[in-house]
C-alpha cells in the first residue's frame, strides 16, 4: 500500500515536471531549425509560474462552467497520465482503467473544453469548439484501433499488462508488420490529438485556422496556466503511448528502485526523441486544411485496420 | 471484430459528446439567442427534483456500477445456466474486469471518482500556493472592436457544419439559399432565405417501411373484425377448443 502510494506520487511529480520541458524542447527544435536561437527549454515553467500569477478576466457571459473547466481538464488529463506506465511497467492504477478508460477520461476534458469554448459568446471560442468536435470524432476511432492492433499480441487492453508483457518479450508474436502499422496510425493520431502541425497550429493566434487555441481564447491567468498543463500532460500521455506501448524494452519489470532510476532515463530519453521528430515535422510540414484533415485521420484508421487485418493473416 | 466494434463505440461516443455539447452549449451558455431565452426564468423546484433525481441516478449508475451487477446477474443465472457475478468483480468489488480476468482488463470507477475528487483540490491548493489567492476580475468579451451581440455568437447549424459535412454521405444534407435582388444592383439583396434538411436515414429506410408493413398487414387481418358480437364468440370458442385439444 505504502509502496503504491510512493509510486503513484512519484510518477505524478515526474509528469508535472517533465511535461513542460518537452513542450519546450519542441519549441527549441523549431527554433534551430529555422535558424533562431529560441527561448531555453526552461521557458515554459516561466510561463507557467507567471500565469498563475496574474490576475483572472473572466467574460460576464460566462456561467460555473468557464470557471470549472480548467480544474475538471487538469485533473481528467492527470488521472489518465496516472495509468499509463512511464517507468515501471506495472502502475498501481492499473485496475482503475484500461486504455478505453483513458481514452473517455480525455474525453471528459474535451467536452468540458468544447462546452468552455462557447460559454464566453465570443465567435473563435464557437468556432474553436466545432472543429474540435469534428477532429475528435475522427481521431478516437483510430487511436482505439491503434493500441487494439498492439493490445491483440498481448492478449489485453489493459496499459500495464501490453507494457508488462511486451517488455518481457512474453507470449507475443512480434510480427514488425502490423505492429509498425499501428505505430504509424498512432503517431498521426497523437499529432491531431495534441493539436500539432499538420491538424492545429499551437504556435498561432488569432487566426481562423487554430483549434484548441481558439477554444482557450478567453482564458488568463491560472486558468490558462492550468490549461497549458494539462495540454502539456496530453502531449507527454501521448509520447509515453508511443514509445511504451510500442517498444517498452528498458522499463523497470518490478519496483526495484535501481532499474527504475533506469527505465525513468530510458523513457526520458524516448520522450524527448520523439519531440525532436514532433518539432521537426512540424517544421517541414505546412498546415492542412481543415476539411483535408479527414484524409489524413482517415489514413490513421485505414493503417490501425490493416494492422489488425495483418494480426489475424499472420496468426492463420 | 471487437476491435472493430469498439471503435466504433468510440465513435459513436464522441459523436455523442459532439451532440451534447451543442444541445447544452448553444441552449444554455453564453448570451441568449432569442427573446424568449432572454426572459426565461428557473422553474419551480419540484420540477428540478424530478430531473436532477434522474441525473444523481446516471451519476450514482457510473460512479457504482458493481451494485447493479448482481442485480442483473439473478436475471442472467437462469438463462445461461452459469452465475458471472464473482467473476466480474475484482478488488473487493471495487473493479469489474470481465471473464477473461482482471489480467485482460479492468476498470474501477469508484477508484477513478477517488482519483479525480482527489487531484481537483490539490490543483486548487497548487494554484493558491504557486500565485496566491485569486484575484478576479468580470469584464465583456471581446467582439473585435463591436460591442458583442448574440448574432455574432454559434448557431447550432454552425457548430455542426464540419460533422455534416464530413459526414455527408450518412446525413444528405440538402441546402436551399434563395436570394431575391434589387432591381437596381445586384450587389444589393433585397430578401435572403436559407434552409438546411438532413435526411433522416433511420427513418426513411428502416422505420418507416416496418411501420408501413405493418399497418398493410393490420389493414388486411381487419376482415376478421367486424364488429360481430357473435362472431367474436364463435372466436372465443375456437381458440378454447383448440386449447384443450393441445394441451390434452
Amino acid at each position: 500500500m505504502a509502496q503504491s502510494m510512493t509510486l503513484i506520487i512519484l510518477q505524478t511529480v515526474v509528469l508535472l515536471v517533465v511535461s513542460p520541458f518537452i513542450v519546450g524542447l519542441i519549441r527549441k527544435v523549431k527554433a534551430t531549425l529555422q535558424c533562431r536561437r529560441g527561448a531555453s527549454t526552461a521557458q515554459p515553467y516561466y510561463d507557467l509560474l507567471k500565469l498563475f500569477q496574474k490576475d483572472v478576466v473572466v467574460s460576464s457571459n460566462a456561467s460555473w462552467i468557464f470557471t470549472a473547466t480548467p480544474y475538471i481538464l487538469f485533473a481528467s488529463t492527470l488521472a489518465a497520465s496516472l495509468l499509463v506506465p512511464l517507468f515501471v511497467s506495472k502502475v498501481p492504477l492499473s485496475f482503475a482503467g484500461d486504455i478505453i478508460t483513458v481514452v473517455y477520461l480525455l474525453a471528459l476534458g474535451t467536452f468540458f473544453l468544447i462546452l468552455a469554448g462557447l460559454d464566453t459568446g465570443s465567435a473563435f471560442g464557437g468556432m474553436g469548439s466545432s472543429r474540435e468536435a469534428i477532429v475528435a470524432s475522427l481521431t478516437e476511432p483510430a487511436m482505439i484501433l491503434s493500441i487494439f492492433a498492439v493490445g491483440l499480441t498481448a492478449g489485453s487492453t489493459n496499459l500495464s499488462t501490453i507494457v508488462h508483457k511486451t517488455a518481457l518479450l512474453e507470449g507475443i508474436v512480434t510480427d514488425p508488420p502490423p505492429h509498425l502499422m499501428a505505430l504509424a496510425a498512432l503517431f498521426i493520431v497523437t499529432l491531431a490529438e495534441t493539436g500539432r502541425v499538420p491538424v492545429d497550429n499551437p504556435a498561432t493566434h488569432l487566426e481562423l485556422t487554430m483549434i484548441h487555441e481558439a477554444m482557450v481564447l478567453e482564458y488568463s491567468g491560472r486558468y490558462l496556466a492550468l490549461i497549458e498543463w494539462a495540454s502539456a500532460l496530453k502531449l507527454l500521455l501521448f509520447l509515453t503511448l508511443l514509445s511504451n506501448v510500442f517498444a517498452p524494452w528498458g522499463i523497470a519489470t518490478a519496483p526495484d528502485p535501481i532499474w527504475m532510476t533506469l527505465g525513468l532515463a530510458v523513457w526520458l530519453v524516448k520522450v524527448s526523441g520523439l519531440a525532436v521528430l514532433v518539432g521537426v515535422i512540424e517544421s517541414m510540414f505546412a498546415k492542412l486544411r481543415l476539411f483535408r484533415v479527414t484524409d489524413l485521420l482517415g489514413v490513421a484508421f485505414i493503417l490501425s485496420l490493416l494492422a489488425l487485418i495483418f494480426f489475424y493473416t499472420l496468426r492463420g | 471484430m471487437l476491435p472493430i466494434g469498439a471503435s466504433m463505440l468510440a465513435l459513436t461516443g464522441v459523436l455523442a459528446l459532439a451532440c451534447f455539447a451543442k444541445a447544452f452549449g448553444i441552449s444554455f451558455l453564453a448570451m441568449p439567442r432569442s427573446r424568449h431565452a432572454k426572459q426565461a426564468r428557473e422553474v419551480s423546484p419540484a420540477m428540478r427534483v424530478g430531473m436532477g433525481g434522474m441525473a444523481l441516478l446516471c451519476v450514482a449508475l457510473g460512479l457504482a456500477p458493481m451494485l447493479v451487477v448482481s442485480a442483473l446477474d439473478r436475471i442472467t443465472a437462469p438463462l445461461t445456466g452459469t452465475s458471472i457475478a464473482n467473476d466480474l468483480l475484482s478488488k473487493g468489488g471495487l473493479a469489474l474486469t470481465p471473464v477473461m480476468g482482471e489480467e485482460f482488463a479492468s476498470v474501477s470507477t469508484p477508484a477513478l471518482g477517488v482519483l479525480l475528487a482527489v487531484i481537483t483540490p490539490v490543483a486548487l491548493l497548487g494554484a493558491v500556493i504557486l500565485g496566491g489567492t485569486l484575484r478576479k476580475r468580470i469584464y465583456k468579451t471581446w467582439g473585435c472592436g463591436l460591442n458583442l451581440t448574440s448574432r455574432m455568437e454559434y448557431t447550432a447549424i454552425a457548430f455542426v457544419q464540419p460533422i455534416k459535412r464530413v459526414f455527408s454521405t450518412i446525413y444528405q444534407p440538402t441546402i436551399k439559399l434563395e436570394t431575391e435582388f434589387l432591381q437596381e444592383s445586384r450587389y444589393f439583396t433585397k430578401h435572403r432565405s436559407f434552409e438546411v434538411h438532413i435526411e433522416p436515414m433511420f427513418q426513411k429506410y428502416l422505420y418507416d417501411p416496418v411501420v408501413t408493413f405493418t399497418f398493410a398487414i393490420a389493414d388486411r387481418l381487419r376482415v376478421i373484425q367486424a364488429g360481430s358480437l357473435h362472431l367474436y364468440l364463435t372466436y372465443i370458442f375456437i381458440t378454447l377448443v383448440l386449447l384443450l385439444l393441445i394441451t390434452g
